[in-house]
């Protein structure tokens, strides 16, 4: 298990884990001030959402992380959101500064 | 890493990478006529959302989610530009005897009441302009009557029944010629106006 390696673990309210790069984590500027607390422990980060919340979330990082530098000069896929998600999203993504 | 989705220094001509919170926002605009609850949602980040929708659904929203209301009024403000472009969509136009909490939201439903009202009384008022103008085309209208009406305003001398000795034998006998002759003159009459035509003069073809 990768404990001080470049990965961090997500953990959501119903116990699914993500297990992402902490670069890619950082996107948001919530995680990586928690991140900090978590040096200690076992590199996990306790989220209250829900899990398929959670893989939105994850999803969209990696999305961001992947294009962040193409912005609107190529022509970057549409990011798409589960409608029955998105009033929740908005929320958490509020939440997470991203 | 620094770098997060919301560029903090301004960066002119270079695009922001779209936020989650945008992503989101936009998604639910998109499918704005299904939303039925925002429940606990913060007031800011319902706002562009609400922004969008019409005085119905905006009032459904601040029926199921109350603590938006104090910041909602804001957006009545805007719904009374939209739906009544010709009153004044400022609220201390009129004054209040106490303080209102929701002073545009108050405000729209005024003007809703009111243009109900006119409506109605329109309605009332187009009624009985069509009613008054079927009343004067009736006057001028033409009926067929069963008989000669006699211009009740002119006073005539009604032949009586025979009196005396010798009575009246040509009242009695409506069928002379002479009397036949005089209804129909009478008749004549009526229904032509009297022209003033000038007896004949045989000197006018000298004037």
């Amino acid at each position: 298990m990768d404990t001080s390696g470049a990965y961090v673990t997500l953990v959501s309210a119903d116990n699914h884990k993500f297990v992402v790069l902490k670069e890619v984590a950082s996107i948001s500027s919530v995680l990586r001030s928690t991140q900090g607390f978590e040096e200690g422990k076992t590199g996990k980060i306790s989220l209250d959402m829900d899990g398929d919340i959670l893989e939105c979330v994850v999803e969209y990082l990696y999305y961001h992380y992947k294009y962040k530098e193409q912005a609107e000069s190529g022509a970057i896929p549409e990011f798409h959101i589960p409608t029955h998600l998105a009033l929740e999203l908005l929320v958490k993504a509020d939440f997470l500064d991203i | 890493m620094s770098d997060t989705s919301e560029v903090s220094e301004p960066t002119f001509g270079r695009p922001k990478f779209p936020s989650l919170v945008h992503l989101a926002t936009q998604t639910i605009s998109r499918h704005l006529t299904s939303l039925e609850d925002f429940g606990q949602t913060p007031y800011h980040l319902m706002e562009p959302i609400l922004k969008r929708m019409n005085a119905k659904q905006l009032s459904s929203m601040e029926e199921k989610s109350p603590h938006i209301v104090p910041q909602s009024d804001r957006l009545w403000s805007q719904l009374i530009e939209k739906d009544f472009p010709d009153r004044p969509h400022t609220a201390d136009v009129f004054s209040r005897t106490k303080p209102d909490a929701t002073p545009y939201r108050t405000l729209y439903h005024k003007y809703v009441t009111e243009r109900e009202a006119f409506r109605q009384d329109s309605a009332k008022r187009l009624r009985r302009i069509t009613q008054q103008l079927q009343n004067k085309k009736s006057e001028n209208k033409i009926i067929t009557v069963s008989g000669i009406l006699k211009d009740p305003t002119i006073k005539r001398r009604t032949y009586s029944s025979p009196r005396g000795s010798y009575g009246r034998q040509t009242a009695l006998n409506k069928s002379s010629i002479l009397n036949k002759a005089r209804r129909e003159l009478q008749g004549r009459n009526l229904i032509f106006s009297r022209q003033h035509v000038k007896p004949y003069s045989a000197y006018d073809a000298f004037k």
